[in-house]
């Protein structure tokens, strides 16, 4: 339930880097040229945090259950 | 050599502060957003995702606000002069120039509101020939030249034979600083009051005369060059509707950011850092691709007048200063101004600026 909530969230903070572009006319050059590149970077950072925070938290939901050998020997109690 | 410092006129490159703050700001929601994902409770039902997600947020927002920063650096590289500027009139912050201008005429002139001195302009003696200006110098020469040879006039130059015509209106600064004007259009209550606002002073509505006695058409052009008070007159009649077409000012040791010249319209500032003239505005020029400014430092020495970076000579060194710098920026609004008709012959008329 809170990983959905994250991803929405994150959705949303996608798009409000979106709207944080420099705008051609009011802002332009070089310096607005690499602000809007750095933007779109950003966009692409939060996204590979939304994938890995997705596949991080499938491994951690695995070994909650017990599912990998260390985890599973020590709710066996054979260590 | 002096160093300039030079902004806008690039075509590549426009900025407004508030277009970055607006930038700035909606990375720091973004930030904000990111952080409050951050839920203490999950350090308890989910500690290892808890301390996923603080990690990649805090990564995130770290690497937000190294752009929002760049924003504020870019925007005070930009910017820079106006940050200065606004130190040093902090204690008159509130107060923009043109309503202390309309102060002192409602004290010491209030009865021009409602009854404003006539303004007209002569034609006076002194008509001749001039090749178009190639360079900065060469305009504010042309200024010393009338400032000098004829007080109280402004030099006229008329291009193109035929068909539509170019003007060119060289406006000296303030000649007449008794606080009684005198007949001298260009005297100090002129000064207030052009830096009131448009269609106010005596000179500019005599400058507007004189243009209708060079005969100026709706089809013609005209090119407006001013010192100091001469260059708030070209701001002020760049920013109104004309029945001409104003093709493009040139400005030395004006106060100009107050006022709001039309895009499109070319504008070359030339100022001097350390001139109180053209910081009366309080403010930068804007940075766009229409308007170049050039600020340098005038050389001053001790014993010399406090006044002399203001002085119009200083403006004249600064000028072929400026010329030999070769900058892109400057060159291309100068030939945008003046390359229909660099080097081409002109008539030259002269009017007498009065106040009646």
């Amino acid at each position: 339930m809170q990983m959905d909530n994250i991803t929405a969230e994150l959705v949303k903070a996608i798009g409000w880097l979106q709207e944080a572009h420099p705008l051609p006319g009011k802002w332009s050059g070089q310096a607005a040229t690499r602000c809007s590149l750095a933007i779109d970077e950003l966009a692409a950072e939060i996204r590979a945090a939304d994938t890995r925070l997705k596949m991080n938290l499938g491994e951690a939901a695995l070994n909650y259950l017990g599912s990998t050998p260390i985890v599973a020997l020590h709710f066996a109690g054979k260590i | 050599m002096s160093d300039f410092e030079i902004y806008g006129g690039d075509t590549q490159v426009v900025a407004t502060r508030q277009e970055i703050t607006r930038v700035a700001n909606q990375l720091h929601q973004v930030s904000d957003l990111l952080q409050n994902q951050i839920h203490l409770g999950a350090m308890f039902s989910n500690p290892i995702h808890f301390a996923q997600t603080l990690i990649e947020m805090e990564t995130l927002v770290a690497s937000i606000n190294v752009v929002r920063n760049a924003c504020h650096a870019a925007a005070e590289s930009y910017f820079s002069t106006e940050a200065q500027i606004h130190h040093i009139f902090s204690p008159l912050e509130p107060i923009p120039v043109s309503w202390l201008a309309l102060g002192v005429i409602a004290i010491t002139d209030p009865m021009s509101f409602i009854f404003p001195a006539e303004a007209k302009a002569t034609k006076i003696s002194g008509s001749g020939l001039a090749l178009g200006p190639t360079n900065l110098a060469t305009l504010a020469d042309r200024i010393k030249q009338v400032k000098t040879d004829k007080p109280g006039a402004i030099r006229i130059e008329e291009y193109g034979a035929t068909g539509s015509k170019t003007f060119v209106v060289y406006l000296p600064g303030t000649q007449s600083w008794s606080p009684i004007p005198d007949k001298n259009a260009l005297n100090l209550q002129s000064e207030f009051k052009s830096l009131a606002g448009a269609n106010i002073s005596v000179s500019e509505r005599a400058t507007q005369n004189a243009l209708d006695k060079a005969g100026v058409r709706a089809s013609d052009k005209v090119v407006l060059v001013g010192f100091s008070q001469g260059g708030t007159i070209a701001a002020n009649i760049a920013s109104q509707p004309q029945s001409y077409d104003v093709a493009g000012v040139v400005t030395f040791g004006a106060p100009m950011n107050t006022v709001e010249i039309p895009k499109g319209i070319p504008v070359i500032s030339l100022e001097h850092t350390d001139d109180i003239v053209p910081l009366l505005d309080k403010g930068s020029n804007p940075l766009t691709k229409d308007w170049v400014t050039a600020q340098n430092s005038s050389p001053w020495h001790l014993g010399e007048s406090p006044f002399k970076p203001h002085f119009l000579n200083s403006y004249l060194v600064s000028a072929k200063e400026l010329d030999a710098a070769n900058d892109t920026s400057v060159t291309a609004m100068r030939e945008r101004i003046f390359g229909d008709f660099e080097g081409e012959p002109a008539k030259v008329s002269y009017y007498s600026l009065e106040q009646k």
